[in-house]
């Protein structure tokens, strides 16, 4: 879990940089976006904020992504990100679509809902349609909305009664968690 | 040209992405887990399969009962282990009787009595090479039980069981968000059942639910005394049924009374008609186990908590029965897990869970003295007589030679098949 808030760290700092870059667009150039995040899904509705950096150009943009999703379960995503610009003009229609891997980051409260439990990442996708937003210093003001999915896997072992044997013995159950969920998301991109 | 974007065309966007993605918003879980799937056969199969068998490995040892150089151990839920006990030093494991459903047994002459869940069979054994069904008693043992709880199709009879991995997928929301739940066919059998693993003894015994007095063969169960006049006995009858306090666990017979051992005491029947036995005093005690064996004056009862039994005690009581209708507390000795016990003369053996077997000195009932612990054997139950002490432990079937009982030793070992 070190490697991954490293990695999340490292987002911040590239993100700062990103800022001060003034390159014309029609070169290739670094960005940042920095997001806040509804979801929404059938347990209820939760938060994620994420922070991706990259390169874009014209009206694509791809780049490397990580955040916090607080969804049933704390976890942090790592994920591609790649995003097209759909319209030009102060106002921009954009789709993008994300994808990695999802690593459950349990607070205290969900490990002791699953004693003798570990975890495992699982897969990470989210695809949606945005708004643009063209701010002074070619600041953008993002809107967007979406469909995302977070998947973890589970082992737990514990005692089962065995009438083969007639006894207890350990055994073990695998889970498969799939949470999908609507996400709505305002941030900034520099 | 190129296309802008004004707000409202952007909200209604919004808005039907939101309508369109609502049925796919679903948190699932997919859940991977072992369970065990019963084998049945018919009530017809299975008796018709009641017969000698070629031996078959001990696994999971139950009750045992000893007669002339026979062992009859049972395999719970299983049958029957007819052991050679010719040579106590070499015992031969030479058939294996199908019983399906069967955790109790007694022996008297050339009979042998079984439940079949809830039948009893009633087998001549008078070459026990050869054993014959006599007498099928159908449902005289009502809301039995198999092992771990388990509530069997009433119109079949378990005989195995199958392990079968299975997956399921379901609503998160429906495994108390997201915590780790197993199936309830899984936790059907999640419980384990009053017999199980206990080894128990004839009439020596501590752990019988099956016991024989004179003409007369009583059982018990959870909560009820039944009554068989065996005056005949390969035709035994069922003739009453006393109803007994919930917790009832275990049967010993000695002289004309019969202690029978609950979760929360000792109750003590009189057989002046042994039709009709009635209580003729009790002890109380903690909620705990309580295997009990008797002789003229003392009770010994062993208390001992575990999964299964509540309680945090684990000692010995010794308790007067000099006059029945009020025993008192002689003195309590503090043991690490009791179960069975076994007295022949002064010497008093107790299976002491994972502490062995140990061996007592028991002349003075207020000063009984151990003689030795016979370690690294996690044993249930024992049956002490002419010198042999055989042993029913976790992963074997131990025979100690006791006629120096300062110096007890192992003189064979039948190991199970765990």
């Amino acid at each position: 879990m070190k490697s991954v808030m490293g990695i999340v760290l490292s987002f911040f700092i590239l993100s700062i940089t990103s800022g001060q870059d003034s390159l014309s667009e029609k070169k290739v150039k670094l960005s940042s976006i920095s997001q806040f995040g509804l979801l929404v899904g059938e347990s209820g509705e939760s938060a994620t904020i994420q922070l991706i950096n990259g390169i874009k150009k014209d009206k694509w943009f791809a780049g490397f992504g990580a955040g916090i999703d607080f969804y049933v379960e704390r976890g942090v995503p790592l994920f591609i990100d790649i995003r097209r610009d759909l319209t030009n003009g102060k106002n921009a229609l954009f789709l993008y679509a994300d994808g990695g891997i999802y690593f459950p980051w349990l607070n205290f409260i969900q490990k002791e809902q699953r004693p003798n439990s570990t975890m495992a990442p699982g897969a990470y996708y989210d695809v949606g349609l945005g708004w643009k937003l063209r701010g002074k210093n070619k600041r953008g003001f993002l809107l967007s909305a979406g469909y995302t999915a977070k998947q973890d896997k589970g082992k737990t072992t514990f005692p089962t009664w065995n009438p083969a044997i007639t006894g207890f013995e350990n055994t073990a159950g695998y889970y498969n968690y799939k949470y999908r969920r609507l996400v709505l998301k305002v941030g900034i991109q520099l | 040209m190129t296309p802008t974007l004004s707000i409202g065309k952007m909200t209604a966007l919004l808005m039907f992405l939101a309508i369109n993605f609502q049925s796919c918003v679903k948190d699932t879980v997919s859940k991977t887990y072992t369970m065990y799937k019963p084998v049945y056969k018919t009530t017809a199969e299975v008796r018709a399969n009641i017969k000698n068998d070629a031996a078959l490995p001990v696994s999971n040892p139950g009750k045992m009962f000893v007669l002339s150089n026979y062992i009859f151990l049972n395999e719970i839920d299983k049958g029957i282990h007819v052991i050679d006990n010719s040579n106590p030093a070499n015992p031969v494991n030479k058939y294996f009787i199908a019983i399906p459903g069967n955790i109790d047994l007694a022996v008297t002459g050339t009979t042998l009595y079984a439940d079949l869940y809830t039948d009893l069979v009633t087998l001549d054994i008078s070459n026990p090479s050869l054993v014959q069904v006599k007498k099928i008693t159908e449902n005289v043992f009502p809301n039995r039980l198999y092992s771990g709880g388990f509530v069997a199709n009433n119109t079949k009879i378990i005989t195995d069981w199958t392990k079968k991995d299975t997956t399921v997928t379901e609503d998160v929301n429906m495994t108390t968000n997201g915590n780790f739940l197993v199936d309830a066919s899984v936790f059907a059998v999640a419980r384990p059942g009053s017999s199980a693993n206990k080894a128990a003894v004839g009439i020596s015994g501590s752990m019988a639910r099956f016991t024989l007095l004179d003409n007369y063969l009583y059982t018990v169960t959870e909560n009820a005394l039944n009554v068989f006049n065996i005056s005949h006995p390969q035709n035994p009858v069922f003739s009453n049924k006393i109803n007994l306090p919930f917790g009832i666990e275990t049967i010993y017979p000695f002289k004309s009374n019969l202690f029978i051992g609950s979760q929360t005491g000792m109750l003590i029947y009189g057989t002046a008609n042994p039709a009709q036995p009635v209580q003729a005093g009790s002890f109380t005690h903690a909620r705990v186990c309580d295997p009990v064996i008797a002789d003229d004056n003392y009770a010994y009862v062993t208390l001992s908590s575990g999964s299964r039994c509540a309680g945090f005690i684990n000692q010995l009581d010794v308790v007067n029965i000099q006059n029945l209708q009020s025993p008192k507390l002689v003195k309590s000795y503090p043991l690490t897990n009791p179960h069975g016990l076994s007295k022949d003369g002064n010497t008093l053996f107790i299976c002491d869970g994972a502490a062995g077997l140990k061996v007592f000195d028991a002349a003075d009932q207020n000063n009984i003295k151990l003689l030795q612990t016979l370690d690294g054997i996690d044993a249930y139950d024992v049956i002490a007589f002419n010198g042999i002490a055989i042993v029913s432990a976790k992963d074997g079937l131990y025979e100690y030679n006791y006629t120096d009982r300062s110096k007890v030793q192992q003189i064979s070992r039948i190991s199970f098949n765990k």
